[in-house]
Protein backbone atom coordinates (compact mmCIF):
# COMPACT_ATOMS: atom_id res chain seq x y z
CA UNK A 1 0.00 0.00 0.00
CA UNK A 2 3.07 2.09 1.50
CA UNK A 3 4.72 1.61 -2.16
CA UNK A 4 1.53 2.42 -4.21
CA UNK A 5 1.20 5.79 -2.74
CA UNK A 6 4.73 6.55 -3.23
CA UNK A 7 4.91 5.51 -6.82
CA UNK A 8 1.91 7.55 -7.85
CA UNK A 9 3.82 10.45 -5.98
CA UNK A 10 6.92 9.80 -8.02
CA UNK A 11 4.79 9.95 -11.00
CA UNK A 12 2.59 12.94 -10.48
CA UNK A 13 5.48 15.09 -8.93
CA UNK A 14 7.71 13.44 -12.23
CA UNK A 15 5.29 14.99 -14.56
CA UNK A 16 4.87 18.00 -13.30
CA UNK A 17 8.41 18.64 -12.69
CA UNK A 18 8.87 17.76 -17.00
CA UNK A 19 6.64 20.35 -17.35
CA UNK A 20 7.69 23.40 -14.92
CA UNK A 21 10.54 24.09 -17.82
CA UNK A 22 7.72 25.02 -19.82
CA UNK A 23 6.26 27.20 -17.44
CA UNK A 24 6.44 30.52 -19.51
CA UNK A 25 4.19 28.45 -22.48
CA UNK A 26 1.83 26.90 -19.72
CA UNK A 27 0.77 30.16 -17.82
CA UNK A 28 0.21 32.72 -20.51
CA UNK A 29 0.76 35.42 -17.67
CA UNK A 30 3.67 34.99 -15.25
CA UNK A 31 2.96 35.48 -11.66
CA UNK A 32 4.56 38.61 -10.73
CA UNK A 33 7.28 38.03 -8.18
CA UNK A 34 7.95 40.16 -4.93
CA UNK A 35 4.61 42.38 -3.52
CA UNK A 36 3.64 45.57 -4.01
CA UNK A 37 4.25 48.26 -1.86
CA UNK A 38 2.13 49.98 0.17
CA UNK A 39 -0.09 46.53 -0.21
CA UNK A 40 -2.59 46.49 -2.80
CA UNK A 41 -6.38 46.80 -0.84
CA UNK A 42 -9.48 44.78 -1.94
CA UNK A 43 -12.35 46.54 -0.16
CA UNK A 44 -10.51 49.79 1.26
CA UNK A 45 -12.21 51.52 4.16
CA UNK A 46 -14.13 55.11 3.74
CA UNK A 47 -11.59 58.04 3.87
CA UNK A 48 -14.10 59.77 5.44
CA UNK A 49 -14.47 57.79 8.87
CA UNK A 50 -12.28 56.51 11.49
CA UNK A 51 -11.16 53.16 11.85
CA UNK A 52 -13.06 52.38 14.86
CA UNK A 53 -16.43 54.00 13.02
CA UNK A 54 -15.99 51.82 10.40
CA UNK A 55 -15.39 48.82 12.14
CA UNK A 56 -18.76 49.43 13.89
CA UNK A 57 -20.42 50.40 10.97
CA UNK A 58 -19.29 47.07 9.08
CA UNK A 59 -19.68 45.06 12.07
CA UNK A 60 -23.53 46.29 12.77
CA UNK A 61 -24.06 45.48 8.70
CA UNK A 62 -22.80 42.05 9.33
CA UNK A 63 -25.45 41.20 12.34
CA UNK A 64 -22.78 41.40 14.81
CA UNK A 65 -22.41 44.69 17.62
CA UNK A 66 -19.85 46.80 18.99
CA UNK A 67 -19.25 49.14 22.01
CA UNK A 68 -16.53 51.76 21.78
CA UNK A 69 -14.99 52.41 25.15
CA UNK A 70 -12.47 54.99 26.22
CA UNK A 71 -9.81 52.87 28.84
CA UNK A 72 -9.40 49.56 29.35
CA UNK A 73 -11.06 50.05 33.01
CA UNK A 74 -14.29 50.84 31.37
CA UNK A 75 -14.25 46.96 29.58
CA UNK A 76 -15.21 45.08 32.45
CA UNK A 77 -18.13 47.12 33.42
CA UNK A 78 -19.43 46.45 29.39
CA UNK A 79 -18.94 42.73 29.88
CA UNK A 80 -21.10 43.16 32.50
CA UNK A 81 -23.84 44.82 31.02
CA UNK A 82 -23.70 42.56 27.90
CA UNK A 83 -23.23 39.21 29.65
CA UNK A 84 -26.51 40.14 32.04
CA UNK A 85 -27.95 41.34 29.09
CA UNK A 86 -27.36 37.86 27.23
CA UNK A 87 -28.44 35.97 30.79
CA UNK A 88 -30.40 37.43 32.47
CA UNK A 89 -30.22 35.12 35.22
CA UNK A 90 -26.57 36.60 36.55
CA UNK A 91 -28.38 39.28 38.77
CA UNK A 92 -29.63 36.21 41.14
CA UNK A 93 -26.67 34.10 40.54
CA UNK A 94 -22.98 33.47 39.87
CA UNK A 95 -21.87 32.74 36.11
CA UNK A 96 -19.36 31.19 34.63
CA UNK A 97 -18.04 32.36 30.76
CA UNK A 98 -15.60 30.14 28.95
CA UNK A 99 -12.58 32.45 28.12
CA UNK A 100 -9.09 32.97 27.45
CA UNK A 101 -6.85 33.02 30.00
CA UNK A 102 -6.75 36.79 32.23
CA UNK A 103 -3.42 37.25 31.23
CA UNK A 104 -5.00 37.24 27.12
CA UNK A 105 -7.23 39.77 27.24
CA UNK A 106 -5.32 42.81 27.68
CA UNK A 107 -7.41 44.35 30.39
CA UNK A 108 -5.89 45.54 34.11
CA UNK A 109 -7.71 43.67 36.87
CA UNK A 110 -10.28 42.34 34.84
CA UNK A 111 -10.90 39.24 36.73
CA UNK A 112 -11.48 40.81 39.62
CA UNK A 113 -14.07 43.14 38.34
CA UNK A 114 -16.19 39.95 36.77
CA UNK A 115 -15.77 38.67 39.85
CA UNK A 116 -17.13 40.94 42.19
CA UNK A 117 -20.20 41.27 39.68
CA UNK A 118 -20.69 37.39 39.68
CA UNK A 119 -19.06 36.23 36.50
CA UNK A 120 -16.24 33.76 36.35
CA UNK A 121 -13.83 32.81 33.67
CA UNK A 122 -13.35 28.83 32.92
CA UNK A 123 -10.10 29.02 31.38
CA UNK A 124 -9.48 25.45 29.74
CA UNK A 125 -6.21 23.72 29.27
CA UNK A 126 -6.66 20.43 27.65
CA UNK A 127 -10.43 20.29 25.62
CA UNK A 128 -9.15 17.08 24.69
CA UNK A 129 -10.17 16.14 28.29
CA UNK A 130 -13.77 14.98 28.41
CA UNK A 131 -14.69 16.72 31.10
CA UNK A 132 -13.29 20.00 30.42
CA UNK A 133 -14.95 19.42 27.23
CA UNK A 134 -18.91 18.99 28.85
CA UNK A 135 -18.51 21.73 31.18
CA UNK A 136 -17.07 24.35 28.20
CA UNK A 137 -19.54 23.06 25.91
CA UNK A 138 -22.48 23.85 28.06
CA UNK A 139 -21.36 27.35 28.66
CA UNK A 140 -23.46 30.37 26.60
CA UNK A 141 -21.06 33.19 26.24
CA UNK A 142 -16.97 33.08 25.24
CA UNK A 143 -14.83 35.73 25.76
CA UNK A 144 -11.55 36.31 23.81
CA UNK A 145 -9.34 38.90 23.20
CA UNK A 146 -7.72 39.11 19.07
CA UNK A 147 -4.24 38.99 17.19
CA UNK A 148 -5.79 42.08 15.22
CA UNK A 149 -9.02 43.38 13.83
CA UNK A 150 -9.76 45.18 10.05
CA UNK A 151 -12.03 47.88 9.95
CA UNK A 152 -12.99 47.71 6.26
CA UNK A 153 -14.85 44.39 6.22
CA UNK A 154 -15.38 44.40 10.54
CA UNK A 155 -13.72 40.93 10.90
CA UNK A 156 -11.24 40.14 13.44
CA UNK A 157 -8.04 37.56 13.70
CA UNK A 158 -8.08 34.61 16.20
CA UNK A 159 -4.91 32.65 16.88
CA UNK A 160 -4.79 29.78 19.44
CA UNK A 161 -2.02 29.63 21.97
CA UNK A 162 -1.40 28.44 25.49
CA UNK A 163 -4.45 30.36 27.37
CA UNK A 164 -5.93 30.96 24.06
CA UNK A 165 -8.42 28.51 22.58
CA UNK A 166 -10.17 27.87 19.87
CA UNK A 167 -13.15 26.92 21.56
CA UNK A 168 -13.96 30.29 23.53
CA UNK A 169 -14.70 32.01 20.32
CA UNK A 170 -16.32 29.16 18.55
CA UNK A 171 -18.33 26.75 20.90
CA UNK A 172 -21.04 28.91 22.90
CA UNK A 173 -23.94 31.04 21.26
CA UNK A 174 -22.46 34.53 21.81
CA UNK A 175 -18.70 35.64 21.59
CA UNK A 176 -17.60 38.70 23.14
CA UNK A 177 -14.41 40.11 21.30
CA UNK A 178 -12.50 42.40 23.13
CA UNK A 179 -10.35 44.94 20.30
CA UNK A 180 -7.38 46.78 21.48
CA UNK A 181 -7.72 49.91 19.13
CA UNK A 182 -3.88 49.19 18.99
CA UNK A 183 -4.64 46.07 17.36
CA UNK A 184 -7.16 47.60 14.82
CA UNK A 185 -5.99 47.83 11.15
CA UNK A 186 -7.77 49.77 8.02
CA UNK A 187 -7.03 45.99 5.78
CA UNK A 188 -5.77 42.16 6.14
CA UNK A 189 -3.40 43.42 3.80
CA UNK A 190 -2.29 46.82 5.88
CA UNK A 191 -1.83 43.96 8.93
CA UNK A 192 -0.08 41.16 6.76
CA UNK A 193 2.17 43.82 5.43
CA UNK A 194 3.36 45.17 8.72
CA UNK A 195 3.41 41.37 9.96
CA UNK A 196 5.74 40.52 6.84
CA UNK A 197 7.96 44.28 7.63
CA UNK A 198 8.86 42.25 11.33
CA UNK A 199 9.69 39.28 9.97
CA UNK A 200 6.64 38.06 12.40
CA UNK A 201 3.89 36.37 9.67
CA UNK A 202 5.38 32.34 9.26
CA UNK A 203 6.12 32.64 13.21
CA UNK A 204 2.51 33.74 14.27
CA UNK A 205 1.04 30.85 11.70
CA UNK A 206 3.22 28.36 12.53
CA UNK A 207 3.33 28.87 16.62
CA UNK A 208 -0.65 29.15 16.51
CA UNK A 209 -1.35 25.99 14.17
CA UNK A 210 -4.54 27.88 13.31
CA UNK A 211 -5.49 31.64 12.23
CA UNK A 212 -8.90 32.16 11.77
CA UNK A 213 -10.86 35.36 10.35
CA UNK A 214 -13.79 35.64 11.89
CA UNK A 215 -16.23 38.08 10.38
CA UNK A 216 -19.96 38.55 12.05
CA UNK A 217 -22.16 35.44 13.95
CA UNK A 218 -22.11 32.36 11.87
CA UNK A 219 -24.77 31.93 9.15
CA UNK A 220 -26.24 30.11 6.82
CA UNK A 221 -28.98 30.28 3.77
CA UNK A 222 -29.59 26.43 3.58
CA UNK A 223 -33.28 26.46 4.15
CA UNK A 224 -35.03 28.12 1.81
CA UNK A 225 -32.76 31.20 1.33
CA UNK A 226 -33.76 32.31 4.55
CA UNK A 227 -30.89 33.56 6.74
CA UNK A 228 -30.65 31.84 9.66
CA UNK A 229 -27.52 32.65 12.60
CA UNK A 230 -25.64 30.99 14.65
CA UNK A 231 -25.54 27.53 12.73
CA UNK A 232 -22.35 26.32 14.27
CA UNK A 233 -20.73 29.22 15.65
CA UNK A 234 -21.81 31.67 17.61
CA UNK A 235 -25.11 33.29 17.22
CA UNK A 236 -24.10 37.06 18.00
CA UNK A 237 -21.06 38.55 18.44
CA UNK A 238 -19.80 41.70 20.12
CA UNK A 239 -16.79 43.65 19.96
CA UNK A 240 -15.48 45.91 23.02
CA UNK A 241 -13.09 47.86 21.00
CA UNK A 242 -10.93 50.06 23.82
CA UNK A 243 -8.03 52.28 24.04
CA UNK A 244 -4.90 50.93 25.62
CA UNK A 245 -2.97 53.41 24.19
CA UNK A 246 -1.72 55.01 28.31
CA UNK B 1 -29.70 21.45 1.47
CA UNK B 2 -30.84 24.27 -0.98
CA UNK B 3 -32.36 22.11 -3.04
CA UNK B 4 -35.02 20.84 -0.34
CA UNK B 5 -38.09 22.89 0.66
CA UNK B 6 -38.32 23.77 4.10
CA UNK B 7 -41.94 21.16 4.32
CA UNK B 8 -39.25 18.54 3.46
CA UNK B 9 -36.82 19.40 6.19
CA UNK B 10 -39.17 19.71 8.77
CA UNK B 11 -40.45 16.25 7.60
CA UNK B 12 -36.57 14.70 7.88
CA UNK B 13 -36.02 16.36 11.18
CA UNK B 14 -39.63 14.79 12.75
CA UNK B 15 -38.26 11.46 11.61
CA UNK B 16 -34.60 11.81 12.29
CA UNK B 17 -34.50 13.78 15.65
CA UNK B 18 -37.95 13.42 17.12
CA UNK B 19 -38.27 17.18 16.37
CA UNK B 20 -42.22 18.54 16.52
CA UNK B 21 -42.98 19.86 13.36
CA UNK B 22 -42.21 23.85 12.32
CA UNK B 23 -41.81 25.60 9.03
CA UNK B 24 -39.75 28.21 10.91
CA UNK B 25 -36.20 27.72 9.52
CA UNK B 26 -34.40 29.28 12.77
CA UNK B 27 -36.01 26.74 14.85
CA UNK B 28 -34.79 23.68 12.19
CA UNK B 29 -31.26 25.28 12.07
CA UNK B 30 -31.29 25.28 16.05
CA UNK B 31 -32.15 21.30 15.80
CA UNK B 32 -29.48 20.99 13.91
CA UNK B 33 -26.93 23.00 15.36
CA UNK B 34 -27.67 21.04 18.43
CA UNK B 35 -27.57 17.50 17.02
CA UNK B 36 -24.59 18.27 15.20
CA UNK B 37 -22.45 20.07 17.87
CA UNK B 38 -23.01 16.63 19.72
CA UNK B 39 -21.64 14.93 16.61
CA UNK B 40 -18.25 17.71 16.77
CA UNK B 41 -17.66 16.96 19.92
CA UNK B 42 -17.63 13.61 19.69
CA UNK B 43 -16.08 12.74 16.07
CA UNK B 44 -12.89 11.65 16.16
CA UNK B 45 -11.64 13.05 13.05
CA UNK B 46 -12.63 15.83 10.70
CA UNK B 47 -12.06 16.20 7.11
CA UNK B 48 -12.48 18.88 5.17
CA UNK B 49 -11.45 19.76 1.64
CA UNK B 50 -9.24 22.61 0.66
CA UNK B 51 -10.15 26.14 -0.63
CA UNK B 52 -6.13 27.13 -0.92
CA UNK B 53 -3.02 25.77 0.45
CA UNK B 54 -0.09 28.02 0.85
CA UNK B 55 3.19 27.16 -0.16
CA UNK B 56 5.41 29.37 1.58
CA UNK B 57 3.91 28.54 5.39
CA UNK B 58 2.37 24.86 4.77
CA UNK B 59 -1.23 26.95 5.21
CA UNK B 60 -4.62 24.75 4.66
CA UNK B 61 -7.61 27.25 4.04
CA UNK B 62 -10.67 26.66 4.15
CA UNK B 63 -13.84 28.65 3.49
CA UNK B 64 -17.29 28.67 5.46
CA UNK B 65 -20.12 30.80 6.52
CA UNK B 66 -21.84 28.17 8.75
CA UNK B 67 -18.85 27.23 10.95
CA UNK B 68 -18.82 23.76 10.13
CA UNK B 69 -15.06 24.21 9.16
CA UNK B 70 -13.63 25.59 11.99
CA UNK B 71 -15.34 22.73 14.09
CA UNK B 72 -13.43 19.94 12.17
CA UNK B 73 -10.42 21.64 12.02
CA UNK B 74 -10.45 22.02 16.21
CA UNK B 75 -12.54 19.62 18.06
CA UNK B 76 -11.59 16.37 16.81
CA UNK B 77 -8.33 14.74 17.54
CA UNK B 78 -6.73 14.25 14.32
CA UNK B 79 -7.99 16.53 10.90
CA UNK B 80 -7.59 15.45 7.57
CA UNK B 81 -7.24 17.52 5.01
CA UNK B 82 -8.27 16.46 1.23
CA UNK B 83 -7.06 19.20 -1.50
CA UNK B 84 -6.25 18.78 -5.40
CA UNK B 85 -3.15 19.84 -6.45
CA UNK B 86 -3.80 22.67 -8.00
CA UNK B 87 -4.84 24.69 -4.95
CA UNK B 88 -1.55 25.65 -3.98
CA UNK B 89 -0.76 29.40 -4.04
CA UNK B 90 2.37 30.80 -3.21
CA UNK B 91 2.05 33.42 -0.43
CA UNK B 92 -0.17 33.79 2.04
CA UNK B 93 -0.85 37.22 0.89
CA UNK B 94 -2.04 35.25 -2.30
CA UNK B 95 -4.27 33.31 -0.55
CA UNK B 96 -5.87 36.54 1.20
CA UNK B 97 -6.47 37.99 -2.05
CA UNK B 98 -8.40 35.32 -3.56
CA UNK B 99 -10.17 34.37 -0.96
CA UNK B 100 -12.21 38.12 -1.31
CA UNK B 101 -12.40 37.44 -4.71
CA UNK B 102 -13.91 33.88 -4.45
CA UNK B 103 -16.43 34.99 -1.79
CA UNK B 104 -16.84 38.70 -4.06
CA UNK B 105 -17.82 36.78 -7.05
CA UNK B 106 -19.51 33.18 -5.39
CA UNK B 107 -22.01 34.63 -2.84
CA UNK B 108 -21.44 39.05 -3.27
CA UNK B 109 -20.31 39.01 0.53
CA UNK B 110 -16.79 40.81 0.92
CA UNK B 111 -15.59 37.57 3.13
CA UNK B 112 -17.16 34.70 4.44
CA UNK B 113 -17.73 34.81 8.27
CA UNK B 114 -14.94 32.12 8.08
CA UNK B 115 -11.46 31.52 6.91
CA UNK B 116 -9.76 29.21 8.72
CA UNK B 117 -6.39 29.06 7.94
CA UNK B 118 -4.49 25.70 9.61
CA UNK B 119 -0.81 25.50 9.61
CA UNK B 120 -0.11 21.84 11.58
CA UNK B 121 -1.15 20.03 14.79
CA UNK B 122 -1.93 21.95 18.01
CA UNK B 123 1.56 23.06 19.73
CA UNK B 124 2.80 21.92 23.20
CA UNK B 125 0.44 23.37 26.00
CA UNK B 126 -2.62 25.04 23.55
CA UNK B 127 -5.78 24.20 25.46
CA UNK B 128 -7.18 22.96 22.20
CA UNK B 129 -6.68 22.10 17.70
CA UNK B 130 -5.82 18.23 16.71
CA UNK B 131 -3.36 16.19 17.72
CA UNK B 132 -2.44 15.26 14.35
CA UNK B 133 -3.12 16.65 10.96
CA UNK B 134 -2.64 14.84 7.56
CA UNK B 135 -3.06 16.56 4.17
CA UNK B 136 -3.45 14.08 1.07
CA UNK B 137 -3.15 15.62 -2.06
CA UNK B 138 -5.21 14.35 -4.78
CA UNK B 139 -3.68 14.74 -8.67
CA UNK B 140 -6.46 12.64 -10.56
CA UNK B 141 -5.83 13.91 -13.89
CA UNK B 142 -4.73 17.57 -12.69
CA UNK B 143 -1.07 17.05 -13.65
CA UNK B 144 -2.96 15.48 -17.34
CA UNK B 145 -4.73 19.00 -17.87
CA UNK B 146 -1.42 20.59 -17.50
CA UNK B 147 0.20 18.29 -19.65
CA UNK B 148 -2.79 18.83 -22.39
CA UNK B 149 -2.29 22.53 -22.46
CA UNK B 150 -5.18 23.61 -20.78
CA UNK B 151 -3.57 24.89 -17.39
CA UNK B 152 -5.69 27.72 -17.42
CA UNK B 153 -8.57 25.60 -16.59
CA UNK B 154 -6.83 24.70 -12.99
CA UNK B 155 -6.93 28.35 -11.61
CA UNK B 156 -10.40 28.10 -11.23
CA UNK B 157 -11.48 28.76 -7.74
CA UNK B 158 -15.05 27.26 -7.63
CA UNK B 159 -16.69 30.28 -7.52
CA UNK B 160 -19.75 29.38 -9.80
CA UNK B 161 -19.97 32.60 -11.10
CA UNK B 162 -19.46 31.79 -14.38
CA UNK B 163 -22.10 28.53 -13.75
CA UNK B 164 -24.92 31.72 -12.79
CA UNK B 165 -24.52 33.60 -15.99
CA UNK B 166 -24.17 31.45 -18.53
CA UNK B 167 -27.18 31.18 -20.64
CA UNK B 168 -26.02 27.37 -21.68
CA UNK B 169 -26.68 26.11 -18.25
CA UNK B 170 -29.62 28.30 -16.66
CA UNK B 171 -31.43 26.31 -19.61
CA UNK B 172 -29.88 22.86 -18.97
CA UNK B 173 -28.94 22.89 -15.41
CA UNK B 174 -26.06 21.33 -13.53
CA UNK B 175 -26.99 16.92 -14.37
CA UNK B 176 -25.62 17.67 -17.90
CA UNK B 177 -22.00 18.03 -17.41
CA UNK B 178 -21.36 14.86 -16.09
CA UNK B 179 -20.40 13.18 -12.81
CA UNK B 180 -17.45 15.40 -12.26
CA UNK B 181 -17.90 18.77 -9.85
CA UNK B 182 -17.87 20.63 -12.41
CA UNK B 183 -20.11 22.09 -14.36
CA UNK B 184 -20.87 24.87 -16.39
CA UNK B 185 -18.80 26.57 -18.71
CA UNK B 186 -15.71 25.60 -16.68
CA UNK B 187 -17.19 21.70 -16.76
CA UNK B 188 -17.90 22.09 -20.11
CA UNK B 189 -14.00 22.53 -20.13
CA UNK B 190 -12.89 20.61 -17.61
CA UNK B 191 -14.81 17.30 -17.55
CA UNK B 192 -13.88 16.09 -21.26
CA UNK B 193 -10.24 16.70 -19.65
CA UNK B 194 -10.21 15.10 -16.62
CA UNK B 195 -11.68 11.53 -19.02
CA UNK B 196 -10.04 9.42 -19.92
CA UNK B 197 -11.75 9.26 -23.12
CA UNK B 198 -12.05 13.00 -24.10
CA UNK B 199 -14.26 12.22 -26.82
CA UNK B 200 -16.67 9.92 -24.67
CA UNK B 201 -18.23 13.66 -24.14
CA UNK B 202 -16.95 15.52 -26.78
CA UNK B 203 -20.67 17.33 -26.86
CA UNK B 204 -19.89 19.74 -23.47
CA UNK B 205 -17.14 21.96 -25.92
CA UNK B 206 -19.78 22.53 -28.25
CA UNK B 207 -22.73 23.38 -26.32
CA UNK B 208 -22.09 26.87 -25.99
CA UNK B 209 -22.53 29.81 -28.52
CA UNK B 210 -19.51 31.52 -26.85
CA UNK B 211 -21.26 34.52 -26.00
CA UNK B 212 -18.03 34.79 -23.56
CA UNK B 213 -20.20 36.18 -20.38
CA UNK B 214 -18.19 33.52 -18.42
CA UNK B 215 -14.83 35.08 -19.07
CA UNK B 216 -16.29 38.82 -18.09
CA UNK B 217 -17.12 37.35 -14.72
CA UNK B 218 -14.45 34.98 -13.87
CA UNK B 219 -12.31 36.52 -10.90
CA UNK B 220 -9.27 35.45 -12.31
CA UNK B 221 -10.06 35.78 -15.61
CA UNK B 222 -9.75 32.63 -17.03
CA UNK B 223 -10.41 33.04 -21.05
CA UNK B 224 -12.86 29.83 -21.11
CA UNK B 225 -14.22 30.98 -24.88
CA UNK B 226 -11.09 30.33 -25.83
CA UNK B 227 -10.28 27.22 -23.98
CA UNK B 228 -13.70 25.93 -25.64
CA UNK B 229 -12.38 26.48 -29.03
CA UNK B 230 -9.33 24.83 -28.21
CA UNK B 231 -10.92 22.03 -26.78
CA UNK B 232 -13.13 21.69 -29.84
CA UNK B 233 -10.28 22.06 -32.00
CA UNK B 234 -8.35 19.02 -30.12
CA UNK B 235 -11.28 16.95 -30.75
CA UNK B 236 -11.57 17.46 -34.70
CA UNK B 237 -7.81 16.43 -34.28
CA UNK B 238 -8.98 13.07 -32.77
CA UNK B 239 -11.29 12.61 -35.04
CA UNK B 240 -14.32 12.94 -32.59
CA UNK B 241 -16.36 15.48 -35.49
CA UNK B 242 -19.24 13.04 -37.06
CA UNK B 243 -18.23 11.70 -40.37
CA UNK B 244 -20.44 13.84 -42.83
CA UNK B 245 -19.57 17.33 -41.14
CA UNK B 246 -15.94 16.01 -41.82
CA UNK B 247 -17.06 14.76 -45.80
CA UNK B 248 -18.62 18.60 -45.82
CA UNK B 249 -16.03 20.70 -45.15
CA UNK B 250 -13.65 18.41 -46.84
CA UNK B 251 -16.42 19.18 -49.54
CA UNK B 252 -16.46 23.15 -49.07
CA UNK B 253 -12.55 23.49 -48.66
CA UNK B 254 -12.60 21.92 -52.68
CA UNK B 255 -15.59 24.38 -53.54
CA UNK B 256 -13.78 27.30 -52.13
CA UNK B 257 -10.64 26.59 -53.73
CA UNK B 258 -11.70 28.81 -56.69
CA UNK B 259 -13.85 31.57 -57.04
CA UNK B 260 -15.57 30.42 -60.31
CA UNK B 261 -16.00 26.59 -59.26
CA UNK B 262 -17.59 28.37 -56.05
CA UNK B 263 -19.92 30.58 -57.78
CA UNK B 264 -21.03 27.93 -59.76
CA UNK B 265 -21.52 25.90 -56.90
CA UNK B 266 -22.93 28.60 -54.93
CA UNK B 267 -25.87 29.21 -57.59
CA UNK B 268 -26.69 25.40 -58.38
CA UNK B 269 -27.42 25.35 -54.67
CA UNK B 270 -29.74 28.49 -54.77
CA UNK B 271 -31.86 27.31 -57.36
CA UNK B 272 -31.63 23.37 -55.90
CA UNK B 273 -32.75 25.39 -52.68
CA UNK B 274 -36.18 26.52 -54.75
CA UNK B 275 -37.49 23.10 -55.10
CA UNK B 276 -37.79 22.46 -51.48
CA UNK B 277 -40.61 23.27 -49.41
CA UNK B 278 -41.02 26.47 -47.72
CA UNK B 279 -43.33 27.85 -44.75
CA UNK B 280 -45.61 31.24 -46.15
CA UNK B 281 -42.35 33.36 -44.94
CA UNK B 282 -40.49 31.56 -47.11
CA UNK B 283 -37.69 29.87 -44.95
CA UNK B 284 -37.45 26.41 -45.66
CA UNK B 285 -39.13 23.49 -43.61
CA UNK B 286 -37.78 20.16 -44.71
CA UNK B 287 -33.95 19.89 -45.46
CA UNK B 288 -32.37 16.44 -47.18
CA UNK B 289 -30.37 14.48 -44.33
CA UNK B 290 -28.49 14.96 -42.65
CA UNK B 291 -29.36 18.40 -42.63
CA UNK B 292 -32.54 17.37 -41.25
CA UNK B 293 -31.93 17.17 -37.49
CA UNK B 294 -31.97 20.95 -37.98
CA UNK B 295 -35.47 21.46 -39.85
CA UNK B 296 -36.46 18.57 -37.01
CA UNK B 297 -37.13 21.37 -34.83
CA UNK B 298 -37.02 24.52 -36.94
CA UNK B 299 -36.96 26.19 -39.47
CA UNK B 300 -34.12 27.05 -42.03
CA UNK B 301 -33.62 30.56 -42.90
CA UNK B 302 -34.35 31.18 -46.75
CA UNK B 303 -31.36 31.75 -48.75
CA UNK B 304 -30.48 35.49 -50.34
CA UNK B 305 -32.50 36.78 -53.48
CA UNK B 306 -28.96 37.86 -54.40
CA UNK B 307 -25.65 36.42 -53.25
CA UNK B 308 -23.32 37.98 -51.53
CA UNK B 309 -21.01 37.81 -54.07
CA UNK B 310 -23.57 39.60 -57.04
CA UNK B 311 -24.03 42.36 -54.19
CA UNK B 312 -20.42 42.80 -53.71
CA UNK B 313 -19.41 42.62 -57.11
CA UNK B 314 -22.85 45.60 -57.76
CA UNK B 315 -21.00 47.63 -54.88
CA UNK B 316 -17.52 47.51 -56.35
CA UNK B 317 -19.01 48.78 -59.64
CA UNK B 318 -21.06 51.68 -58.22
CA UNK B 319 -18.29 51.71 -55.62
CA UNK B 320 -17.12 55.83 -56.97
CA UNK B 321 -20.72 56.69 -55.32
CA UNK B 322 -19.40 56.55 -52.13
CA UNK B 323 -21.32 53.54 -50.72
CA UNK B 324 -18.72 52.76 -48.06
CA UNK B 325 -19.02 55.62 -45.64
CA UNK B 326 -16.00 55.37 -43.65
S1 LIG C 1 -14.04 29.42 -14.13
FE1 LIG C 1 -13.90 31.42 -13.14
S2 LIG C 1 -16.05 32.08 -12.92
FE2 LIG C 1 -16.11 29.86 -13.35
S3 LIG C 1 -16.17 28.90 -11.32
FE3 LIG C 1 -14.01 29.00 -11.96
S4 LIG C 1 -13.25 30.91 -11.05
FE4 LIG C 1 -15.49 31.03 -11.01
Amino acid sequence: MMGDVSTARNHILGRLRSLIGQREQIFRQQATTGLPDPPMTVFPPPDDKSLVESFAIKLAELAGSCDVVRAGEDVAERIVKHVGKLLPELESEPTEILSWAADELHVPRLEQTLAEANISLFVPDNLHDQNTRSRASVLDVGLTAVEAAFANTGSIALTTGVGRSRAAGLLPLNHLALVPLSRLYPTFEAWLWTLRQDGRLEALLHDSGQLAFVTGPSKSADIELTLTLGVHGPKTVHAIVFDDSQ
Amino acid sequence: MVHKRAEDISELFQRELGMPPTDDPEEMCAAARKQLRGEFLSAEMGISGCNFAIAETGTICIITNEGNGRMATSMPRTYVAVMGIEKVVPRVEDALLLWQAVTRSGTGQEVTVYFSMSSGPRRPGHPDGPEEMHVVLVDSGRSRIIERGYADALMCLRCGACLNFCPVYREIGGHSYGDTAYSGPIGAVVTPLLSDDPTAVKELPFASSLCGICRDVCPVKIDLPRLLLDLRHDLTQLGASPRYERTAIRAYTKAAEKPTRYTRIAKLVNWLSRLLPRSAEGDLTRLPPPLNAWTKARVFPRPASRSFRTLWNTTARDGSKGSHDG
